[in-house]
């Protein structure tokens, strides 16, 4: 064949042979089967991890677990300390006082009052004669009106300038110059007066004597036997009045200052607390003061053992009246402490009064009887900081609560019974009052979180070793225990499998009882901020007996949409392999349901996994003691088909039950910090990748 | 017919490009054009064919198209067997189910243990190349080539389908690679007789093509080495074992990367920039032509946006939740990112040698048919860049030019994967402008559902 025309031939073929490709679908997965043999857990839990994370577990140096939890109650305050001064007055007189007594200008009778002739000029005799001393007025002076002396003196002074000597032979008298002219004094000059500036002096008590401002000095003779010599105008006889050591009853007067001797008084600060030392917190205490005397002066009222807290000064009340009146002060008690001198029942304390007569100018009228009154009675309450001293029986109301025990999930989803080897409770109570105490209190526990509550309690016994529910805080903190011979083991067996969410101490407390109140130890320091501080300690070895325990649990599927639900519709049959290493001496058996709407209901059985049977994990082999020597190994699997992990699509939780029990058949074990338990799982899936 | 991709379009776009992988004169030769190549054709294939004669004086190219995909990974008839569903009872396609039989039919194509996809888009904007029978000749062309080669394991897909047996199973991932890269070059390239003194009859050509390269975007793996297994350890339990240990690298410009606003850009600021050269002789010697030359020597420098993606992780698996477990499988599979700094990529340079042969050389006997050319070339990818592929490949042409206007080729090539290729094309040569269809599969226009290596060029050349 010629080659060009097959050629020809080929091309012309190869073209009409052509065909066209079909625009293929668009790709659709293609679906099929396949499997996978994979590990999915290797996991060891030892107790220690556990233990980890709940701060009550913890080791002991055999490796074995203790429950340890303490509880801490509210505080029990003591309370306000408060006292109450009794009420009282006090008064105190004026008494004799002093007062301005002026001058008198002395009183002078020339040679020509006593003769009725103006003496000869130059030298002459004078023959005995005779002479009449004719009376005379003095004041009225103006420094008083009046004075009645309690005592006192007023002496007459003669002094004789005539060149002869007189003799008087009567009494000198002053008279007061009023109707009732009474005689305030007489004098009676023995001696005769010499001649030419001779001095004669006589005196007279003034005690009960009554002078006025204005007196006069009665008419008197005297005799002379005569005499030669010159005589001047001016001279003659001179009487010079003057008063001494006067002490006045009364007066209208000026008043000179002065100062009137304090006196000290007591009263009652509180009749029930014996202090010997206190600071007080706050409160006032009302001092009232009325002058009753008519004069300036200044009240110093003197608490002697009232201290100011930041200087140690003397606390004093001062006022000053002008003339009679009244005053009240307030005294702050809060920057005030107080040290008792005396030891006694009660407290007593003293304040002195000091009155100081600051002197009145004008007249002014006075009688040693005027008084001033001093009342002190409580303002605020007075409240105390700290006391050191003895209270009286002070009986307080314990009603303090603590939140109470958990042990975590398990509470919630185990029932069965439990019995514990051993287990306290110790009540710890400690306070910062020092004074010992009597209690008659309940320990109460209750769970609300059962429905209904729970609820019991323990008469609180006394403290171990001792016969008296009486507490020392002076020697620490006192532990109360509770343990099985008060019946504890009976009191928790109520609440389990949950323990008390709540403790209360409910009952009295007495502080300083009447038979220590005494006695040495009735003599303590508290504070108001002092408290009765408590706390619960529970403690036990985690060693128990576990018998027809279940522990359920609901594991939702539908959370966070962690559950492939294309895995359950795609499953054509699913095993898992378990195998554990049980290092634990609790024995558990497996198993659990799906749940999701059917049938019975929103929340019906599914599907019961394992559908043959539970499966068991056998617990770890035990010594004598309860502790596991030897793990135990389970393996056993778990086996669904297609149908069966299908219904995962409806489920909606998965309820797993594990059966638990101590090994030995619930016998008492010892959980070690070193137990534990490894999970091994693997899956053999085979899957329909892509099923429509 | 809206739902048929017409061949037919493949005749009529096709046209006389250049490359060996995109020249349907090429492709109908199986790519057999070291020594057939003229003018544009000769463009990065052997540069001294421009100074050869057998081309016109002038010849333009514009908006020249090459595009060459293949897969072993699967015929097209398995595509439209397994991957586009079966008819379901409500006319929605529904997934078809894999028996054993199909699974074995999957892994069959899997025959080296590996299963290589490639494809290759290469564009001509304009070309230009001339001749003269004393100067030589010379071609300037903008291209812009872009490709992605994967290879992926025969076991991984094992795993897919099989999964993890509970006897216990291992699968290996090492030979794992992925490959692409976007770049654009601007080819200078001349070739003229060398004047030397030869025999008779003999002659003797040299060409040199340089290039100025743009690059757009790359990604390279450097080292891939994965296995997965699961071992039975007793009490029906399971270890995984895992290992991930791989590094790929990668650098582009924004628009390839959607999270720095990629958008359509056709002149981006280059990612990273080279330079090439292309280097050849040609020399005919008792009626045999022989042609050696070296391609694409040269390299890329990326300097923007380079991120290596690695991994190292091996472990022994038991409990695969743990939460450090979770995190590490997640780093392993995904791999971490770093910047891999400036790093050079070399272009992918082969070494050609061909042989021809045409109707009339002394060397063939007298009674041979007139209008025959016989070619055979050996190539060599010299590295394995942007794809180069590590095993020769030689091919063997025939075109026969009894009708002149209507040349048939034929070709046969093994070396570029597992398979013997036969090629086979048509060309429609008219006075100022060539057509031709060709492939290298043959089932592609004879049995269109069974092929596995799809190619197409198109474009138009002027002739002067």
């Amino acid at each position: 064949m010629n080659l060009r025309l097959l050629a020809a031939l080929l091309a012309i073929v190869a073209l009409l042979s052509l065909k066209c490709v079909d625009l293929p679908p668009s790709p659709v997965l293609p679906t099929w089967v396949t499997q996978g043999s994979i590990p999915l857990v290797d996991r060891t839990f030892t107790v220690a991890d556990f233990r980890q994370k709940d701060p009550s577990l913890t080791v002991q140096a055999d490796g074995g677990l203790v429950y340890s939890s303490t509880q801490t109650f509210d505080p029990a305050g003591i309370d306000t300390i408060l006292i109450e001064p009794i009420p009282i007055t006090r008064q105190q007189t004026l008494g004799p006082f002093a007062v301005d007594v002026p001058p008198i200008p002395p009183v002078v009778f020339t040679y020509e009052n006593l003769t009725g002739v103006s003496p000869p000029s130059g030298s002459f005799s004078f023959p005995p004669a005779v002479l009449t001393v004719p009376e005379r007025s003095i004041g009225p002076l103006s420094s008083f009106e009046y004075i009645e002396f309690e005592s006192g003196t007023i002496s007459l002074t003669i002094r004789n300038t005539l060149p002869f000597q007189l003799y008087f032979p009567d009494s000198l008298k002053i008279q007061n110059d009023d109707p009732a002219a009474a005689v305030v004094a007489a004098f009676r000059v023995q001696d005769t007066v010499r001649a030419n500036g001779g001095i004669q002096t006589a005196a007279a008590s003034l005690a009960g004597k009554t002078v006025l401002n204005a007196f006069r000095v009665l008419q008197t003779t005297a005799t002379t036997p005569g005499g030669t010599g010159e005589i001047d105008a001016g001279e003659g006889l001179e009487f010079e009045i003057a008063i001494t050591n006067a002490v006045v009853r009364a007066a209208r007067s000026t008043i000179p200052p002065q100062s009137v001797p304090s006196q000290t008084r007591t009263f009652v600060l509180d009749d029930s607390v014996t202090i010997f030392s206190a600071r007080f917190r706050q409160g006032s205490l009302r001092v009232d003061i009325q002058n009753g005397i008519n004069v300036s002066a200044d009240v110093l009222v003197r608490f002697k053992e009232m201290k100011v807290k930041s200087s140690g000064a003397e606390v004093a009340v001062m006022h000053h009246f002008d003339g009679t009146g009244s005053s009240t002060t307030q005294v702050d008690m809060s920057d005030l402490e107080f040290t008792a001198q005396v030891d006694s029942t009660g407290t007593q304390a003293t304040f002195e009064i000091e009155l100081a007569l600051t002197g009145n100018s004008a007249l002014t009228e006075l009688r040693s009887t005027d008084q001033i009154q001093v009342s002190l009675s409580p303002g605020t309450p007075m409240m105390i900081e700290r006391v050191d001293g003895r209270i009286p029986p002070t009986t307080l109301e314990l009603a303090t609560g603590a939140s109470g025990l958990t042990l975590g999930e398990v509470a919630d989803k185990f029932e069965g019974e439990v019995s514990f080897d051993s287990i306290e409770i110790a009540i710890q109570v400690q306070s910062s009052s020092g004074f010992p105490a009597d209690y008659s209190a309940y320990f109460v526990g209750i769970d609300r979180r059962s429905i209904p509550a729970k609820t019991d309690s323990i008469f609180i016994p006394p403290p171990q070793g001792a016969l008296l529910r009486r507490l020392f805080p002076a020697a620490g903190p006192t532990s109360i225990v509770l343990d099985n011979t008060v019946g504890l083991n009976t009191f928790l067996a109520k609440f389990f499998p949950h323990l008390p969410d709540t403790f209360i101490i409910r009952g009295t407390m007495t502080l300083n009882p009447s038979d220590l109140y005494a006695a040495p130890e009735g003599r303590q320091v508290v504070y108001d901020t002092s408290k009765i501080y408590s706390s619960v300690d529970v403690t036990f070895p985690v060693r128990m007996g576990i018998m027809n325990a279940t522990v359920r649990d609901t594991i939702p599927l539908r959370v966070r949409e962690k559950f492939p639900r294309d895995l359950a519709k795609s499953t054509r049959t699913a095993t898992l392999n378990f195998s554990i290493d049980n290092g634990i001496p609790l024995a558990l058996e497996f198993r659990s349901a799906l749940l999701g709407p059917g049938p019975g209901g929103p929340r019906d059985t599914l599907l019961v996994i394992p559908t043959n049977g539970t499966r068991t994990i056998q617990a770890g082999i035990v010594d004598a003691a309860g502790a596991v020597v030897a793990p135990v190994v389970s393996n056993f699997a778990i086996e669904l088909t297609g149908p069966e992990a299908e219904l995962f699509e409806r489920g909606e939780s998965i309820l797993v039950r594990l059966d638990v029990e101590s090994a030995g058949g619930g016998a008492v074990v010892k959980v070690r910090d070193t137990d534990a338990v490894r999970v091994r799982a693997s899956g053999t899936l085979v899957y329909q990748v892509n099923k429509p | 017919m809206a739902s048929y991709l017409v061949v037919c379009m493949a005749v009529l776009w096709s046209a006389v490009v250049a490359g060996d992988k995109s020249d349907p004169r090429a492709i109908g030769m199986a790519r057999t054009i070291n020594g057939p190549a003229r003018g544009l054709a000769a463009l990065g294939v052997n540069p001294a064919n421009l100074g050869m004669n057998g081309h016109r004086l002038i010849g333009i190219s514009l908006l020249s198209i090459g595009f060459r995909v293949s897969s072993e990974l699967m015929s097209y008839d398995t595509y439209h067997e397994f991957f586009t569903g079966a008819d379901g009872p409500n006319g929605v396609r529904e997934p078809r189910f894999l028996d054993e039989a199909d699974k074995a039919k999957l892994l069959s194509g899997f025959s080296d243990g590996t299963a290589v996809s490639t494809m290759d888009f290469e564009v001509m904007p304009v070309g230009l190349a001339a001749y003269h029978p004393e100067v030589g000749g010379f071609a300037i062309a903008v291209k812009e080539r872009v490709g992605l080669r994967t290879v992926v394991p025969k076991e991984l897909l094992t795993m897919l389908l099989y999964g993890l047996d509970p006897e216990g199973s291992s699968f290996t991932f090492d030979r794992t690679r992925i490959s692409g890269w976007w770049f654009r070059e601007l080819n200078l390239s001349y070739g003229r007789p060398v004047p030397v003194s030869l025999p008779a009859e003999a002659e003797l050509y040299a060409g040199l093509g340089i290039k100025f390269l743009a690059g757009y975007g790359v990604m390279e793996t450097l080292h891939y080495v994965a296995s997965v297994a699961n071992e039975p350890t007793g009490g029906n339990q399971y270890r995984g074992r895992l290992s991930f240990d791989y590094r790929i690298r990668r650098a582009g410009v924004e628009v390839l990367d959607p999270d720095k606003g990629g958008g359509l850009d056709l002149f981006p600021a280059p990612a990273g920039t080279g330079f090439g050269v292309d280097f050849g002789l040609a020399g005919k010697v008792y009626g045999v032509d022989l042609h050696v030359s070296i391609t694409d020597i040269g390299s890329i420098r990326w300097k923007r946006n380079t991120v290596e993606t690695y991994s190292r992780y091996q472990i022994d698996i038991t409990d695969p939740f743990l939460g450090t477990i979770e995190d590490s499988l997640q780093y392993a599979v995904r791999g971490r990112n770093r910047s891999a700094g400036e790093f050079a990529t070399a272009l992918p340079t082969k070494l050609r040698i061909g042989l021809v042969v045409e109707s009339g050389s002394r060397l063939l006997p007298s009674w041979f048919p007139s209008g025959i050319l016989i070619a055979v070339d050996f190539t060599q990818g010299l590295n394995d860049s942007m794809g180069n592929p590590d095993n020769p490949r030689v091919s063997v042409g025939v075109e026969y030019s009894g009708i002149p206007v209507l040349p048939i080729r034929t070709g046969l090539s093994i070396g570029d994967d597992s398979r013997l290729r036969w090629a086979a094309g048509v060309g429609l040569e008219l006075t100022k402008i060539s057509f031709g269809i060709a492939t290298e599969s043959i089932p592609l226009l004879f049995d269109p559902g069974n092929f596995d290596l799809y190619s197409i060029s198109a474009g138009f050349q002027f002739r002067f």
